[in-house]
């Protein structure tokens, strides 16, 4: 017990911002999930014609990589970009599923009242597909877990300049 | 590794994801849709290389700049509108009638409409220089401009108010888009108006409601229903969600100008009504408003507002009538129980109906025109006349409550007397009865009177047996004198088929048949009138109920026998050389009536029965069909439908593809090479070479010549495929036969593109590089006021100036003119469509494709059929009966076809019964084989339809609007065809074995030949073949973007596959080199 204890310890403390950054991005990805199935999955939906099937299984696949691999000090520093990766190509799906919908909403020009009408489960997902690019993107470019020594000690002196060599 | 390196790795892959699955997701998006985006962007994909006769322009114009095309359009603009505008009403004000104001009147101008006149509607039938209303348009004349021009003074102060505020009180989004195109009706209260002008002295006050209109959407009916609760509800404008009434804000203004007229600052006020969709007329007669009269001006078009202002002065004497019922309430009207916004779930106002080809899906939608064929004044005054008469428990019926104006109905600043009505019977074999009535102008001023002829049928006990309806009068004819002088008179004539006796019998003989008893015909000045002449040669008076005596020396009658013979069959097909014999006429429609899903437990149960006059009062639920006496909605009297198991079956069993034959395949490819001898080009099927130096004058070669089976041979399989694959507002070219790319373009109201635009663009303004190229044509009004002028010869004319508008902008064919029926004033459409009647919008439609044709253009009449809404238009389930088909909403294609040579519809979006229009099955059978359609069907917008466009082609939808390539990825239309089916994988199963297919498909592709042939046809008498002879080359270029967008995609691929190994190295650089120093440190 004590020992899961500790490795569970030892992995919360080394974990840098990046992880926490990606961690936040796969629950906006599980919420993108849920709010993409609910309005164009649902049988009675009229987004339900749109919907592109790939564009969930791509995020699922997405989610349950990103997962795996923020577990693993190996390949920790790769899941932003797996997440990135997959989640990109279902928003492609997703937009290539879509596309449609737009022309027939912005039929004869593109105006206020046609943005007006736009369903608010095709603007939610929208807003979540890009912030989850966005902060997976960031999140790349992030440290993911730190190095053992420095979590364990106070100091930096390990390092030069306050960097890791 | 160096962390840049990483760095680096990193950047590079997230780029190259983004555009690497840019590229391959865009790439094929783009690709399908090139059509589209050619034509968007006017890039040309085909070179003409015209041969040694390049002066054959076997269509000429009159024209020879884009100036002097437009300026003639302007003109006829005006004169339809001349001819158009109807005066309903005309009181007495101040010692003289309200109407003509007379020149040098001062005139104020009331309502923000007034200076933003709707002058079009709006969708794919909008100019696309209008924006929809004379403010925003420097192309629009004004109504201001109108008024001055015809000598009127106007008030400026009070119309540059309005003009000013109109951001504040004007309509909300009047152009620009169809979507809330008329979410407000808004406008400023009388103490909103702040300025001293609006007191002025002067002779009128005229004030104007407009009403806007366009795809998309249907108008709001009532408060509570779908369309007012999203559209009208923010902006509480409308008086009960009704967007055709009177808002409080308008009946203000209203009652204030009484205030004022009463006080002597006015001498009359008139209304002017500007819409295509008529606003119930229930406040004209109210004496808090003091509206002395009021014209229906319709929307306007370019330099309508010039007619307007003559016809105010008085320098233009009016002449139209109304080509529709003006009701007093349209909840009086039957047909708006069961029109547009009635929802069958709880969907939301923009749900496309779409159901994914399941009937009994919570989307779908079920539309059933349970008023069977009492549309408009057939309800009207059918009800009226069974009140008069006592018969068929008419009930509680007031025509006075009901109607404002009658059908046909308009006001002259002269007046008119009939006299010498004559019938002369068939005779010789020529089946026709030959109707005349002499008209005198007994007034004082000049002017012209349009009469029409009216029909009715006996109701016998075997129509009440068969359930055949009658309508007490049926508009069979009409005819417009010249310009009468004062005591000046004419003599009309107009000759009716026999045909026009037959009724369609759905339940017994299944055909048409002449039913035993008294016909009637009357000339008459409109329906209303028709009925009473009727009335009174029953020997009916005002004490039977009569709303006014009527004139029995205007009837003749005569009996008829019981024959279901004489027009059970059709030789229309047979004369046009598409049929050898002529067609049977029988029932087509039996799956388009909800009755067949009725009483057998296997079926369902929608046990349900169409409005008769056999008994009103049952049929309309005790009442009025959901209104009180005053008008209002009471009750909801909407047809629920009970969608089956049963139904989903037959649904699926129209959704798969078309099934393997044992047929053999038609030749392919036989001189297919252009230097073969005996290879022909689409040129040389255009009519037999003779000595005459004048093309025009060549007979042309018939649809069934056998020299069609010789070029149809001469085609690959893969050039049938591409020319029925693609017809987003084109047909595509044929280089092996020299058969160029046509632009097939929108509107209903004229064309709507820039004369030079369009890609592969041949059109005169491009031929000449005239100048003005960029301009589009003139906007032009709504077709309901064509219909109005019942003008005959201005139509035809009018559409001549079509056809030269279409010859200068490249088009061959117009996607219109629009001949759905004026089912309800709410329909979103209307200003595309003519009128409530078939036959005026049959004639109508008729002459305008006639003129065109003068100029080689050829129409696409749409939406057909059963298309009248807009709401849910996309895959809905429309419900009606045969006869109300047929007599009704087919009728006017029928008349267009007939007389007016129509070569090709487009085929609606809606789903008849359980099938998509396209795959119903009476394009053949009816449309060609009864009425001899001899072009093409194209669908509307491919992307919302619920159907299978192979059963299409099979049942002779040739074409779609859009491209197949799009098809294949399009969700909605994949929903409702068998798994794992696209069109290219059926294409490629269907060809033939030397084209690498199965060659089981026989019976298919000898139905897409014939596609082939139909369009071949078309373009073949069209302005598509100017400067085309024998000697003529088409080369297809493929666009510049389209290579580039292919390189593109390689490079991308390419690039990012390199990223992808870039990144794999960094990724294992580490974990390998710390492995290796291991290992060394171990060695060492």
């Amino acid at each position: 017990m004590s020992e899961k204890k500790g490795y569970f310890g030892r992995f919360v403390r080394t974990r840098a911002a990046g992880f926490y950054l990606t961690a936040v991005t796969v629950i906006l990805a599980i919420v993108q999930m849920i709010v993409y199935q609910a309005t164009y999955g649902a049988g009675n939906s009229k987004l339900s014609v749109y919907y592109a099937p790939e564009a969930i299984i791509l995020s699922v696949v997405a989610v349950v990589l990103c997962i795996a691999m923020m577990l693993c000090k190996w390949t920790d520093p790769w899941a932003p970009l797996v997440l990135f990766a997959l989640e990109f190509w279902s928003f492609l799906m997703f937009a290539s599923g879509t596309y449609l919908y737009l022309t027939e909403v912005f039929y004869a020009g593109v105006t206020a009242e046609a943005f007006g009408i736009l369903e608010g489960g095709f603007t939610l997902s929208v807003i979540l597909y890009v912030a989850i690019l966005l902060c997976s993107i960031v999140a790349l470019f992030m440290r993911q877990s730190k190095k053992e020594d420095a979590a364990a000690g106070p100091s930096r002196k390990n390092t030069v300049g306050g960097k890791n060599k | 590794m160096k962390s840049g390196i990483k760095l680096t790795a990193k950047f590079t892959v997230v780029l190259m994801t983004v555009l690497f699955g840019i590229a391959e997701v865009g790439t094929p998006i783009l690709i399908s849709n090139a059509d589209a985006i050619n034509s968007m962007l006017n890039i040309n994909t085909q070179v003409v290389e015209e041969g040694e006769a390049v002066d054959d322009f076997y269509f000429k114009s009159a024209f020879t700049t884009v100036a002097g095309v437009r300026a003639n359009g302007k003109a006829y603009n005006e004169a339809i509108m001349a001819e158009g505008i109807t005066l309903v009403k005309n009181e007495t004000a101040g010692g003289k009638p309200s109407l003509p104001l007379g020149e040098n009147a001062k005139v104020s101008f009331f309502s923000t409409s007034s200076v933003s006149m709707i002058s079009s509607g709006l969708g794919s039938s909008y100019n696309e220089t209008a924006s929809g209303d004379s403010k925003n348009d420097e192309g629009i004349v004004d109504l201001k401009t109108g008024a001055e021009a015809a000598g009127l003074t106007v008030n400026e102060t009070l119309w540059n108010w309005y003009y000013a505020n109109f951001t504040t009180y004007g309509r909300k989004n009047p152009g620009g888009s169809s979507v809330g195109a008329y979410n407000s009706i808004s406008d400023a209260t009388w103490d909103q108006i702040d300025t001293p002008a609006k007191t002025e002295q002067a002779d009128a006050a005229i004030f104007v409601i407009s009403r806007s209109g366009g795809e998309g959407r249907d108008l709001a009916q009532w408060q509570g229903n779908e369309l007012s609760a999203s559209v009208g509800a923010g902006n509480n404008d409308m008086t009960g969600g009704n967007y055709l009434a009177l808002s409080p804000n308008e009946a203000d203004v209203l009652k204030n100008l009484k205030l004022q007229k009463d006080a002597g600052v006015f001498r009359t006020i008139v209304v002017l009504m500007n819409s295509a969709n008529e606003v119930q007329c229930d406040f004209l007669d109210k004496e808090e408003y003091g509206v002395d009269s009021m014209l229906w001006i319709g929307t306007t078009g370019s330099a309508g507002a010039y007619a307007v202002g003559g016809i105010l002065s008085g320098k233009v004497n009016p002449s139209g009538k109304l080509s529709d019922t003006f009701w007093k309430s349209h909840a009086l009207n039957p047909a708006n129980a069961n029109f547009a916004a009635n929802n069958y779930s709880s969907g939301s106002l923009a749900d496309s109906g779409m159901s994914k080809g399941d009937p009994r899906s919570t989307s779908a939608r079920h539309i059933v025109y349970a008023e069977g064929i009492y549309v408009g004044y057939r309800y009207t005054e059918t009800r009226y006349e069974d009140a008069v008469l006592g018969q068929g428990n008419a009930g509680d019926f007031r025509y006075q409550d009901v109607v404002s104006y009658p059908f046909g109905f308009g006001l002259s600043y002269t007046t008119f007397r009939y006299s010498d009505f004559s019938v002369t019977p068939p005779s010789g074999g020529n089946d026709v009865y030959t109707l005349s009535v002499t008209v005198k102008n007994t007034g004082s001023v000049a002017g012209k009177e349009a009469v029409q002829f009216y029909l009715q049928k006996p109701y016998t006990a075997y129509d009440k047996e068969n359930k055949i309806e009658k309508a007490s009068v049926e508009l069979v004819g009409f005819a417009k004198t010249k310009l009468l002088g004062a005591d000046e008179q004419q003599t009309l004539t107009a000759e009716i088929p026999g045909s026009a006796l037959a009724s369609y019998d759905a339940h017994g003989a299944k055909t048409y048949v002449v039913d035993e008893g008294t016909y009637y015909f009357t000339a008459a000045a409109d329906a209303h009138s028709a009925v009473n002449n009727i009335l009174a040669a029953k020997g009916k008076t005002t004490e039977d109920g009569m709303t006014a005596e009527g004139d029995e020396s205007l009837v003749h009658s005569f009996r008829k026998s019981f024959d279901k013979i004489t027009y059970s069959t059709s030789k229309e097909a047979m004369n046009k050389h598409i049929k050898p014999d002529a067609t049977v006429i029988t029932n087509q429609f039996d799956s388009v009536d909800i009755l067949t899903y009725g009483g057998a437990a296997s079926y369902g149960s929608n046990a349900f029965s169409y409005l008769s006059r056999s008994n009103w009062t049952e049929h309309l639920g005790g009442g009025l069909f959901g209104a009180d006496s005053e008008g209002n909605r009471t009750t909801d009297f909407r047809v629920t439908v009970t969608a089956t198991d049963k139904m989903y079956e037959e649904r699926q069993k129209s959704l798969t593809e078309p099934q393997p034959s044992g047929t053999e395949y038609p030749t392919y490819g036989k001189n297919n090479d252009p230097s073969a001898e005996g290879h022909l080009n689409l040129i040389d099927l255009r009519a037999y070479a003779d000595d005459d130096s004048d093309p025009l004058n060549d007979e042309p070669i018939p649809y069934d010549a056998p020299l069609w089976d010789q070029l149809l041979d001469q085609l690959t399989w893969k050039e049938q495929v591409d020319l029925v694959s693609s017809g987003g507002r084109m047909t595509g070219a044929i280089p092996s036969i020299a058969k160029p790319a046509t632009i097939d373009h929108n509107g209903s109201t004229g064309p709507v593109v820039a004369y030079g635009g369009g890609s592969n663009n041949r059109g005169f303004a491009r031929r000449y590089g005239d100048v003005d190229a960029f301009l589009t044509p003139c906007t032009y009004p709504c077709n309901g006021i064509a219909a109005s002028t019942f003008n005959i010869d201005l139509l035809e004319w009018y559409g001549k100036q079509w056809g030269e508008d279409c010859a200068w902008a490249g088009y061959s064919g117009l996607y219109g003119m629009g001949v759905n029926t004026h089912r309800s004033p709410y329909g979103g459409r209307n200003f595309e469509y003519y009128s409530e009647d078939p036959y005026l919008s049959g004639i109508s439609a008729a002459c305008v494709t006639r003129g065109m044709a003068t100029r080689g253009a050829y129409v696409y009449l749409k939406h057909c059929a059963l298309n009248e809404q807009e709401t849910y238009r996309n895959g809905g389930y429309v419900w009606a009966n045969e006869q109300s088909i047929r007599e009704v909403y087919l009728k006017c294609f029928e008349i267009a076809i007939e007389e007016g040579d129509a070569q090709c519809v487009m085929t609606s979006m809606t789903c008849m019964g359980l099938d998509w229009s396209g795959q119903q099955g009476f394009l053949n059978t009816v449309l060609r084989d009864e009425f001899g359609m001899t072009g093409h069907a194209v669908s509307d917008m491919w992307n919302c339809i619920e159907g299978n466009f192979m059963q299409g082609i099979f049942y002779g939808n040739d074409l779609i609007d859009g491209s197949y390539s799009a098809v294949d990825t399009t969700p909605s239309v994949l929903d409702c065809v068998t798994e794992g089916f696209t069109i290219s994988k059926f294409f490629a199963e269907a060809a033939p074995v030397s084209a690498g297919g199965t060659g089981q498909y026989g019976d298919f592709a000898w139905q897409m030949r014939e596609c082939v042939h139909r369009m071949l046809y078309t373009v073949v008498h069209s302005n598509a073949m100017n400067g085309i002879s024998s000697s003529t080359r088409i080369l297809h270029i493929t666009p510049v973007w389209m290579a580039a967008v292919n390189a593109a995609k390689i490079a991308v691929e390419a690039v990012f596959a390199a990223s992808v190994v870039f990144l794999a190295v960094t990724i294992a650089w580490d974990p390998v080199a710390n492995c290796i120093n291991k290992k060394k440190e171990k060695k060492s």
